[in-house]
Order: C-alpha cells, then sequence, then structure tokens
C-alpha cells in the first residue's frame, strides 16, 4: 500500500465512522447488537440466550451476536454487561446468581448496577432420592433428619450456590438445622443427582427437570417442589407449600443492558423482548428443557429482583450466626 | 537456555514451602478437608522432588549451571523474546482501546522486518493476514474482537 | 428392528440430512483446525440453526460437527505444535516431530484414519450397549472418580521420558495450576490474587496454547538453520504408511477405541483424558518405547482412537439417562428435548426409527473423517510450502486470537503469556511438559472428588474401600503407584551392595 491510498483509506474510515454516528441517532437498533452470557457455551443460560437471540434477531431486524465471557461463577460476564456503553447495543442474559454476590460480599454487584429488561423463565428446585430409599414423603424424611443429625448428606450444588441456598431455605422453612445434615458439594445438579443416583448422598435439591430421565427410569424418586404451584412436567409431585413449609426458589433468567439506558431504547428493548420471549419457539424450548416460561417486563422485573436479593440477604445473615 | 538440576530442585521446594506458607491463610472451617488440603499435598511433593533433585544435582557436579543454549546467538535470542513479549503483552493491555486490526497489523509488520524481510512483502503479509483472521475470527465465527481505534469502520 | 431400520435409513437419505452432515463437518473442520476454538463452541454456534432443521438433520449438524472438530484439532498441533484441544496435547511431540521429518501427510492420515477407527467402533458399542453400559455408569460416584483420577495420575510416569523423577516435578506444577480458583468444597477463592478472572481457575486452552507454541515460536524465530522447507512425502507415500501402521498396530487402535469407550461413557471423564490414558497405557506396553517422543506414530494412534471413541460413547449416559458426559452432550440433550426425542430408556422404544437414524449419522459423520482427512493433508502441504521462520509471525497472532476467544477476553493472552514463560523455564530445566498438562487436566477432578467423597464419608478413609468398584479401583492405584517404586528402590540397593562388594 502506498502512501496516498493510505490516506484515502483513512478518509473514508473517518467518513464511515462519521456516517455511523448519525445513523445511530435516527432509529434503534441499526447495527448487530451483542448479548452477553456470563457462563460458557452450552449452559443453561446459554441456551436461553441462543433461542432468545434468534426470536429478538426477528424482532428487531438486526443481528443478534451472542458473546460467552465465562468466569467468576458470572461476575466477569455480568460486570461486562454493568460497565457497557448504555446504548443498548450491549445486553446480556443473567441468572439468579446475581441476587448472591451482594449478600456474600463477593462483588459489589447487584440489580442496582443494571437496567431490568425482562425476566424470561424460572426452574423450580425439589427434593429427589434414590427410588428404593426408605422415605415415603417429605415428612419422613425431615424426620430422619431430626432424629440422626450429622448421618445424612445432601447435594446439588457447589457450597453457598443456587441449590446449596435453595437447600438452606428449606431446611429453616421446615424448623430444621441446615447443619444437621452434611453438604457435599457438586459442580451443577444433574452430578447432584447422579451422586444420589449413585447411593452415595441422601438427597438432593436440584430442579426435578435436570432428574427427569432419572425419574422416568426409576433412579429417581422426587418428594417434593419448591415452587408457588405444581409443575405441568410432574403433576403427581406436591409443592412444599402443599406440605405446609412456606418455601419456593428456582433459578431463573432475564435480559438486562447497563445502567441508564436511554428511555425510548429502553421501550423498544422491552416490546422486542417481551414479543421475543412469548414467541411459541422461544415458549416451546423452554418447556421442552423443563424451564417453567414467565414473563416479568420492566419495573415488574425489578421487584422481582429487589424480593429476591431479600431472601438471598436473610439466608446468608441466618447462616452467618 | 539450560538450566541445571540443583537450581531447578532448589526453586521447585521453596515454591513448595511457599505454598505451604501460603496455605495457613486459607480458612479450616470445615475440618481438615478445607480448602488447604490438596494444594498442601502438591507441597510436599513440590519439596519432596525439589529436594531430590537438589541433591541430584549436587552429586552429579554442574548443577548450579545457567547458560545459553549454545545452538543460538544470545544477541538475538534476548531480541525475539523481548519483541515477543512486547507484543503478547500489547494485545493483553491495549487490545480493548486500539483494537485487534490495528494492533495485529503493526505486531505482524514489525516482526516481519525483523526478520528482514523487504519492506513491501511486509506490508503486504501484515495486511493479508490481519484481514484474514478478522475475516475468520470476528466475521465468521462471531469472536467479538474489539474494534477499538477501528470502531464503526468495518 | 430391521424396519425399524429400513425407516431410519430414509430418514438419513434424505437430500437436506446429507447436505447438513457436510455443511457442519466442514464447519467443525474449520474451528477444529484453528486454535482456540473449542469443539463445544462449534457446536453451541449451531443451536440456533438446529432450530430451523428436522430432528434427524439437527442432531445430524450437532455430531458430525463436534467428531470432525476434534479430529481437525491435530492439525494445528502436528504443524505448528500448537494442540487444538487437550486431548491432542497428548501426542502433539510426536505428530510434530514426524512432521518436522517430512512426514506430516503421514500424521494427518493416521489421525483420520484412526479417528474413524474409534468413533465406529464407540459408535457400535453405543448402539449395541447403550442401556446396559449406562446402568453401570450409574455406579460411580466421587469415590470411584478420585481412585479414576488417580489411576490416571500414574499415567505421568509413563508420558514423562526416562527421567521419572523430572516427569513427578512436572506433574506437581500442573497439579498447582489445576488449583487455582474457588475451592469445591467452601468456595473460597485459591491463588487468585484479588481477581475474578482466575475464580473459575486456568483456562485449559490458552494453558495449552502458551505451554506448547510460545516457546516454539521463540525458538523458530531465532533458529538460524530452520529456514528451509522440509520436504513433505507425497500423498500417495503417506497414505502406504498409514495402513502399514494400521496393519502393525491395530492392537493398539482397538485398545485405544476400548479405552475410550469406557471413560466416555463415565460422566465427568471425557474425551481428553481418554486421549491421555490411552496414550500412556500404549507407551507402557509399546515393543519399542525408546522411539516414542520422538516421531512415534503408535501414540497418534493410541491418542486418536481414544477421543473418538468417547466422544461417541458419551452420549450412551446422554441418551439413557439424559446425563451428558461433557459439554457438547450437554447442549446436545437440549436439542434432544427441543426436538421432542426426549432422552431417557424409553426413547428405544418410543422413537426407535429416530435412534436408529441418529446411529446412521453417527456412522457417516465418522467415515467422513477419512475424506477430509485428505483435505486436511493438503491443506497442511499448503501451509508446510512457507518457509518456517517466516511462518511465525501469523502463528503468534494465531495463537494470541485462539486465546482471546476462549472467554472473549484479554484474560487468556495474559494466562497464555505466563503459562508460555512457565514452559519455557521448564524445558529449559529438562522438565518435561506432559505430565504437567496431565496435571492441569486430572487436577479438578482429582481433587473435586477427594473432597466430595471425604465430606460426604466425614473423613473415613475405609469409606474409599467400602464401595464394591471403589475398592477394585482403590487397590489397583494402590498396586500401579507402589510398585515401580518398590522396584526402584530394589534396583538402587541392588546396584549400592554391588558397588560396596567390588
Amino acid at each position: 500500500m502506498t502512501n496516498g491510498t493510505m490516506i484515502k483509506a483513512m478518509g473514508l474510515a473517518a467518513g464511515l465512522a462519521l456516517a455511523s454516528a448519525g445513523a445511530a441517532m435516527a432509529e434503534f437498533p441499526d447495527r448487530p447488537i451483542t448479548l452477553i452470557v456470563p457462563y460458557p457455551a452450552g449452559g443453561g443460560t446459554d441456551i436461553v440466550a441462543r433461542t432468545l437471540g434468534a426470536e429478538l434477531e426477528r424482532e428487531l431486524g438486526v443481528s443478534i451476536n451472542v458473546v460467552n465471557r465465562a468466569g467468576g461463577g458470572g461476575i466477569v460476564g455480568t460486570t461486562a454487561i454493568a460497565q457497557a456503553r448504555p446504548d443498548g447495543y450491549t445486553l446480556g442474559v443473567i441468572a439468579s446468581d446475581i441476587s448472591l454476590y451482594k449478600p456474600q460480599d463477593l462483588a459489589d454487584l447487584s440489580y442496582e448496577n443494571l437496567t431490568p429488561i425482562g425476566q424470561t423463565n424460572e426452574l423450580p428446585g425439589g427434593v429427589t432420592v434414590k427410588t428404593d430409599a426408605p422415605y415415603a414423603d417429605l415428612a419422613e424424611l425431615l424426620a430422619a433428619i431430626e432424629a440422626s443429625p450429622g448421618q445424612l448428606s445432601a447435594t446439588g450444588a457447589p457450597p453457598n450456590a443456587n441449590w446449596h441456598v435453595g437447600y438452606v431455605g428449606f431446611m429453616l422453612a421446615a424448623g430444621a438445622d441446615p447443619g444437621g445434615v452434611n453438604w457435599v458439594p457438586t459442580q451443577g445438579g444433574t452430578a447432584g443427582h447422579l451422586d444420589v443416583a449413585a447411593g452415595n448422598s441422601t438427597f438432593s435439591t436440584a430442579s426435578l427437570v435436570e432428574a427427569r430421565a432419572l425419574i422416568e427410569s426409576g433412579e429417581l424418586r422426587p418428594l417434593a417442589l419448591s415452587a408457588d404451584d405444581r409443575s405441568a412436567a410432574f403433576p403427581d409431585v406436591p409443592t412444599m407449600k402443599e406440605l405446609g413449609i412456606d418455601w419456593s426458589y428456582g433459578l431463573w433468567h432475564g435480559v438486562v443492558g447497563p445502567q441508564d439506558l436511554p428511555e425510548d431504547v429502553q421501550a423498544r428493548l422491552l416490546e422486542a423482548v417481551e414479543n421475543a420471549a412469548n414467541s411459541d419457539n422461544f415458549r416451546n424450548t423452554l418447556i421442552e428443557r423443563g424451564f417453567t416460561h414467565l414473563w416479568r417486563g420492566g419495573d415488574d422485573f425489578r421487584d422481582f429482583m429487589i424480593s429476591d436479593m431479600a431472601a438471598m440477604t436473610e439466608i446468608f445473615e441466618q447462616l452467618g450466626q | 537456555m539450560q538450566i541445571g538440576d540443583a537450581v531447578t530442585g532448589l526453586f521447585l521446594a521453596l515454591l513448595g514451602l511457599l505454598v505451604a506458607a501460603f496455605i495457613t491463610t486459607f480458612p479450616t472451617q470445615a475440618g481438615f478437608f478445607g480448602p488447604g488440603l490438596f494444594p498442601g499435598l502438591i507441597a510436599a511433593g513440590l519439596v519432596l522432588c525439589g529436594s531430590l533433585l537438589l541433591l541430584r544435582g549436587l552429586r552429579a557436579g554442574a548443577g548450579w549451571r545457567i547458560a545459553v543454549d549454545p545452538r543460538f546467538e544470545p544477541g538475538k535470542l534476548l531480541q525475539a523474546t523481548r519483541l515477543l513479549l512486547a507484543a503478547v503483552l500489547s494485545f493483553a493491555l491495549l487490545m480493548e482501546w486500539v483494537g485487534f486490526a490495528p494492533l495485529s497489523f503493526a505486531t505482524l509488520l514489525i516482526l516481519a522486518l525483523w526478520l528482514r524481510r523487504s519492506l513491501l512483502f511486509s506490508l503486504g503479509m501484515a495486511l493479508i493476514v490481519t484481514l484474514l483472521l478478522d475475516l475468520l475470527f470476528r466475521q465468521a465465527l462471531r469472536v467479538p474482537l474489539p474494534p477499538g481505534l477501528l470502531e464503526g469502520v468495518f | 428392528m430391521w424396519e425399524n431400520l429400513g425407516a431410519a435409513f430414509w430418514l438419513v437419505a434424505d437430500p437436506t440430512t446429507l447436505l447438513t452432515i457436510f455443511v457442519a463437518s466442514l464447519f467443525g473442520f474449520v474451528v477444529g483446525a484453528l486454535p482456540g476454538l473449542t469443539a463445544t463452541m462449534a457446536v453451541a454456534l449451531l443451536v440456533p440453526i438446529t432450530f430451523l432443521l428436522s430432528p434427524i438433520a439437527a442432531i445430524a449438524s450437532i455430531v458430525s460437527a463436534a467428531a470432525m472438530c476434534i479430529a481437525a484439532g491435530d492439525i494445528p498441533g502436528a504443524l505448528l505444535r500448537m494442540p487444538g484441544t487437550p486431548a491432542s496435547a497428548a501426542y502433539v511431540d510426536d505428530a510434530h516431530a514426524l512432521s518436522n521429518r517430512g512426514d506430516a501427510g503421514f500424521v494427518l492420515g493416521s489421525s483420520a484414519f484412526f479417528s474413524m477407527t474409534g468413533g465406529i467402533i464407540g459408535t457400535l458399542v453405543l448402539i449395541l450397549a447403550s442401556p446396559v453400559l449406562a446402568r453401570f455408569a450409574l455406579n460411580f460416584s466421587a469415590f470411584e472418580f478420585f481412585w479414576l483420577g488417580c489411576l490416571g495420575l500414574s499415567c505421568a510416569v509413563f508420558v514423562a521420558s526416562e527421567d521419572v523423577l523430572k516427569g513427578m516435578a512436572s506433574l506437581m506444577i500442573g497439579l498447582l495450576i489445576s488449583t487455582v480458583g474457588m475451592d469445591y468444597g467452601t468456595g473460597y477463592p485459591r491463588f487468585t490474587f484479588g481477581t475474578y478472572v482466575l475464580m473459575d481457575g486456568v483456562s485449559f486452552i490458552p494453558a495449552l496454547i502458551g505451554m506448547f507454541a510460545l516457546p516454539e515460536i521463540l525458538r523458530s524465530l531465532v533458529a538460524p538453520g530452520e529456514t528451509h522447507r522440509v520436504a513433505q512425502a507425497s500423498m500417495r507415500e503417506a497414505w502406504t504408511k498409514v495402513f502399514a501402521a494400521a496393519r502393525q498396530y491395530w492392537h493398539v487402535a482397538l485398545r485405544g477405541s476400548g479405552i475410550g469407550t469406557v471413560l466416555g461413557a463415565l460422566p465427568g471423564a471425557g474425551a481428553d483424558i481418554a486421549s491421555w490414558i490411552s496414550f500412556a497405557v500404549a507407551k507402557r506396553f509399546s515393543r519399542e518405547p525408546e522411539k516414542w517422543g520422538k516421531g512415534h506414530i503408535e501414540g497418534v494412534i493410541a491418542g486418536n482412537s481414544a477421543n473418538n471413541a468417547a466422544l461417541a460413547a458419551a452420549w450412551i449416559p446422554a441418551m439413557v439417562f439424559a446425563i451428558p458426559g461433557d459439554t457438547i452432550t450437554a447442549i446436545a440433550v437440549g436439542v434432544l428435548y427441543l426436538k421432542g426425542m426426549n432422552p431417557g430408556p424409553t426413547v428405544f422404544i418410543n422413537n426407535p426409527d429416530l435412534i436408529y437414524a441418529v446411529f446412521i449419522v453417527f456412522l457417516i459423520a465418522n467415515l467422513l473423517l477419512l475424506p477430509f482427512g485428505i483435505l486436511s493433508m493438503k491443506v497442511a502441504r499448503w501451509i508446510l510450502r512457507v518457509p518456517r521462520q517466516l511462518l511465525m509471525p501469523a502463528l503468534l497472532l494465531l495463537a494470541v486470537t485462539g486465546a482471546y476467544s476462549i472467554d472473549n477476553s484479554a484474560s487468556g493472552i495474559l494466562v497464555m503469556l505466563a503459562l508460555g514463560i512457565m514452559a519455557y523455564g521448564m524445558e529449559s530445566a529438562g522438565l518435561p511438559l506432559a505430565p504437567a498438562v496431565l496435571g492441569i487436566v486430572l487436577g479438578a477432578i482429582v481433587e473435586q472428588n477427594m473432597i466430595m467423597a471425604l465430606i460426604s464419608s466425614q473423613g473415613n478413609l475405609l469409606a474409599f474401600f467400602s464401595r464394591p468398584i471403589s475398592a477394585v479401583l482403590g487397590v489397583v492405584t494402590i498396586i500401579v503407584w507402589t510398585v515401580p517404586l518398590l522396584r526402584m528402590a530394589l534396583r538402587q540397593w541392588r546396584r549400592r551392595r554391588a558397588a560396596s562388594a567390588e
């Protein structure tokens, strides 16, 4: 390349930059949007993001790039969303972990650093035992825990992560001591179910959905669901609330942007994400995966995250004592 | 480079001791199988292997030798090491602001010139490889390589 | 069964399905050949596209992309000493030495041929024994996986060259690296120096690129004598050698496929470990162990047949119990659900023709490895025509881009640099790299399961022997670890006695 063409190229570059700056003022969106997933490719959050991204592309008419920024239990990627330029071209799909960082002093990162756009789904936890376990129902399991403290073990997640928090909440709500059962740390819900099926741990508090095939094949038996309503996939499994334990807990996913998104961008995104989240394709994918489909837009989503973090804070305070 | 066994052994044993000292700062609330257990076992292994190597190096003599590989010119090796370090560090630290394509072009150009290629060839190679990488990683496989200075250009 | 097979055949014979298989293979080939881009990433990129495809085409795209991706991971390993996957790191030195000698075609041809062999054997087991093997795999808990991990670590002795002490030292370094990040028992961040980036540990791929490629780039930049090109053997010669190797080492390929199938069927072990263990076992029982590491094909055969067999076998627990054995099948399980082929023991009864169609797809995808192997040999000849020194700037850029792509973050580049410097130091000190990589790959599995087992048994060490499979594995592990040590001590003692007698 000679000097002359170099200067020409630079002039062209500057012109293009100006042109795109002018266009940004016209109509949002006019260029590809990046959707950050703070977890590795192939996980639950990733599937939600990629399914939603495909629908969102149709809604907004621009391409959506799903980008995995895993690390630090989601902190790295979520920080990247929070620190992105608030122009609506960088969004993210986050999971319920967002409510766990601040109560544990892991990172100064919570819903306050983000603009909520909409929650798309939920994945309720449960209590699952091995099929030939001597507990007919949840009450018998709780009685056995009471009768022999320190003898039984539960599993489903790394310590202080999602299903462990669900376990602590369940024990406290049932009036039992969370320390009376050994928590066996596993990487992920499926690994937890597997540990129960292998005859090692007594019960798992991970989602029933992750155990579906093991339940159908008669390896595991569900005792309860930690949700407000029964699940369509497991109509015979009672909720904890029905059994007199006031507790429900589940994983959830939602779309967020960085703080201070302009109002018009926010409105456009809310509309598009709502349509995408309620599309048949997205709904079917979620239901097939076993997630509970659910939509909470904008302020509803913010209110939900506030109450979720309050519940987590309370659990960690109880644990700390 | 060629490093003698005694040096290696001493280094590994010290590393083991350092790890052993460091894990005493780890919390121990989970009984003896806390976060320090596995690193502790490894530290013991490092001290053991390190001391054995140290002993072997001392016995064999010449264990303390540190020498430059005789196959290479020392000056050229130092230069290449510096260039490589500078290139990788500039990617790690500056890519977000400068962007992938400009850095890639500059790195390729400098390295090719250092390898005594003609200016025309170096420019061409730098441009073609940069464009190819951008096409493959950023455009086809959607890796979000930062645009940096070229934001909005392509 | 036969009418289902017939129906399945017509499902696969659909032109769009066949086209999908071909395009996905090509895609997997490109992704696999680029360092830093993994098979998981290739499959994740395919997810939105699977929505548009028929159930069979959707599964076919995943299967073919993954199989091709893993096999193509050998290309940068052989040509540039930059292993594309942890699995190909096992035999990267042999592969690279062979291609430096002018046998790149032989390596890549063997890689394709034995990947195909392993893949097909794994698939046959998947077809014939899924329910039985899956049921067996369910018996594996933390105790069994702990022993299995220890058994894997003992391979370090075999993969290290003659110097056992240096091999052990290198293994310790690898294990130490694997402890970086959040602890499994308490979530306490270890050796992270206050950054979130290291909380999930040191990423494999940037680490591998740093350890193998960076020192190689440095050496090649300054090496005065290596500017000339190595004349490469012709395509015909290469294939003659591949078939000669197949005749001579068929038992290695068979054993590798067996190891791969068993380890692949266990959720949590996976293709990387299978490749390493198969490599180590092959070296242990090799008739010509002195040739290893200097360009010997046996290790390439052992590794390739094992990792592709494991890839197919990972579908066994995924199909029968919806338990993904690796990240690829984790995505695949999602797609199975999405397409209404809910995994579970009943899938064989409810959707037999679909399942048979999936099996046929597996066979086709693996057979396609061979023609794509020819493609990779063509690409190799083209790349190797460039003078080696001149390839280095581009290789450096490829390394940086690859390290960045894994988490889309500059931290990957820093990890690559740090491990590159470490590897350079290790090579200077004569410490072999392979045991360190083994430590990085296996460390997490050993530690995580050890902590899990200790917590659930409340520190009772007898519990490590109280389950039947665990007891067997434990005894085997202890024998494998103590016998060589005893033998070494005995030899030392004899030598000393002989010396004092003189």
